[in-house]
């Protein structure tokens, strides 16, 4: 009797898997996530460009449990760019739930630290930081942090 | 007393969920809101913690929500916020489909309820000594089956009147659950918004049971969605959908789409002829051609109904059934010709297939284009099941 519904388990499983990879409406292709969009942006004090300044960023993925980060530096013009994340998941991409992702970038200058943005992705769409839109700010250091909408920190959105 | 409109309930939901890792005051470092901020007064005290994971192993604890005290207009009443899947071992919790007696005395998800006890005395020892007015029960999703539960176990042990505002929110416990639950806290005060093409809401099948029973939940729309979509989940996607509307702005929105006979017709009529956009697969579509399928057939009521014993033998399908009663109803008179005829166009449109031109509405015909319609149905069943991992 047990080893009978152990083999109805195991066929259902078999069944459930071959289902759950075979009969799905939508999928994100590949599985592909996007974690964080590609930044890009200038990084000015009183109106100069700040040059050699490191744009360190971070991000906490709460459904594949990971922490990442990398970093850019400003170019003579004060200039930036950082390349989108992404990450494969199946599960992910198939299992409904809510997209959590801690993103934080932080401009670190003369031994100061500046809150440029703070924000919680909840879709894993590309661009999906900005409802499509790429992500591309102006953070000037003299600022406060303040909420655009979702987003905290000094940089506006251009 | 008062009530959560649903742009202040979509903003609680969406907000809980930044407390799964994070204390309040970290959530305040970066500048994020819980969307109850100058409502209901938040410390980090507010914030609980709840386990969810496997039977035996692969569990966490992680932050499931937060219960804080009004403040202002909200002076004397209390906030139960409750998030939904955001891990892997939340989606375990998901999977363990059997029944335990919920906190009201009556047969509740398994999964949900083994969350909803990890943080309850939590709940529990908030309240005590506090004797709130009203209890408002936020959640989304897992969170909603978690609002369910404290809606349940609230009412219960009588301790506030309670209001539920759920988003996209499975079912929580069978039929009796559901009965009791509405009639303790009142169908007035419970609100249950879902995604016509979002596949949680639409498990655990039978026996599960949505609450409230006695009233229809509040469907909605937003965007152009297939039978079933992933991203119809989402908070933001509710966020959206509920825009600036009111419940009962919501609610009329959602009866909408229970059409007058003079709408039915004219939609089918304009879908038919190209004026009606009809989107291959839409949910929506679906549901109208199942309203037309019925107002065709209630045109010729009793003289179709009737005969069908006479003709058909017990071993005829349901699809036997319906595909004879429209063959009848096309032989009643020319215009309900037309009108099955139309039916007939806009279902290949939702099959996504080409139109066939001069069909003739034979009980073959009839047949077979039902018997499409059908595994189409079908197909999509088990992908809402494979979906959801019953």
């Amino acid at each position: 009797m047990k080893k009978q519904v152990m083999l109805q388990c195991l066929g259902g499983s078999l069944i459930f898997a071959l289902l759950f990879f075979t009969v799905i409406e939508k999928a994100n292709a590949m599985g592909k996530l996007c974690i964080f969009s590609a930044v890009q942006g200038v990084v000015l004090s009183q109106n100069q460009p700040v040059a050699g300044a490191v744009i360190s960023r971070k991000f906490i993925w709460a459904w594949g449990k990971e922490t990442g980060s990398d970093e850019a530096v400003t170019d003579a013009n004060g200039e930036f760019r950082l390349p989108a994340i992404f990450r494969s998941s199946l599960l992910g991409s198939f299992l409904p739930h809510q997209p959590f992702i801690e993103q934080t970038l932080l401009i670190l200058h003369q031994g100061k630290e500046y809150k440029a943005w703070m924000f919680d992705k909840m879709n894993y769409e590309e661009n999906g930081e900005l409802q499509g839109k790429p992500i591309s700010l102006v953070c000037r250091l003299e600022n406060e942090p303040s909420r655009k909408g979702e987003i905290y920190g000094i940089c506006d959105i251009r | 007393m008062s009530t959560l409109n649903p742009q202040q309930a979509a903003a609680i939901a969406t907000g809980v969920y930044r407390l799964m890792s994070r204390s309040i005051s970290e959530l305040q470092a970066r500048g994020g809101e819980l969307g109850c901020e100058d409502m209901f007064a938040i410390d980090d005290s507010s914030r609980f913690t709840g386990k969810s994971g496997g039977l035996i192993a692969w569990k966490e604890i992680t932050g499931f929500g937060y219960i804080a005290a009004g403040q202002g207009n909200y002076q004397g009443e209390v906030l139960l916020a409750t998030r939904g899947t955001q891990s892997k071992p939340d989606w375990l919790s998901n999977l363990n489909i059997g029944l335990q007696l919920g906190p009201g005395g009556y047969p509740v998800h398994a999964g949900f309820n083994e969350v909803w006890k990890s943080f309850a005395p939590d709940i529990m020892t908030f309240l005590r000594n506090r004797n709130p007015t009203l209890i408002h029960c936020v959640g989304h999703s897992l969170g909603g089956a978690l609002a369910n539960l404290g809606a349940d176990c609230l009412s219960a042990a009588q301790a506030g009147a309670v209001k539920l505002y759920t988003f996209g929110a499975p079912r929580t416990g069978i039929g009796l659950f559901a009965e009791s639950l509405s009639s303790r806290v009142g169908v007035d005060n419970m609100f249950r918004a879902y995604h016509t093409s979002d596949p949680v809401p639409m498990i655990p099948v039978f026996p599960f049971q949505h609450a409230p029973v006695g009233k229809q939940g509040l469907s909605v729309r937003n965007g152009n969605r297939g039978l079933i979509s992933i991203d119809a989940h989402l908070m933001p996607s509710y966020t959206s959908a509920v825009a600036s509307l009111s419940w009962s702005g919501l609610e009329a929105a959602s009866r909408e789409a229970e059409l007058s006979p003079g709408k039915i017709e004219s939609w089918l009529n304009s879908a038919a002829a190209g004026g009606n956009p009809v989107i291959v697969g839409s949910a929506f579509v679906l549901k109208m051609i199942g309203k037309a399928i019925y107002w065709i057939l209630s045109k010729v009521g009793a003289l179709v109904v009737g005969t069908v014993g006479l003709v058909l033998t017990a071993t005829a399908t349901l699809l036997d059934h319906l595909a004879w009663m429209l063959h009848q109803a096309a032989q009643f008179s020319k215009e309900v010709a037309g009108y099955v005829e139309n039916l007939i166009v806009v279902i290949f449109k939702f099959l996504g297939r080409p139109l066939v031109k001069g069909m003739s509405l034979t009980l073959v015909f009839i047949s077979f284009v039902l018997d499409l319609l059908f595994q189409r149905l079908r197909s999509a069943a088990l992908g809402a099941v494979a979906l959801v991992g019953r």
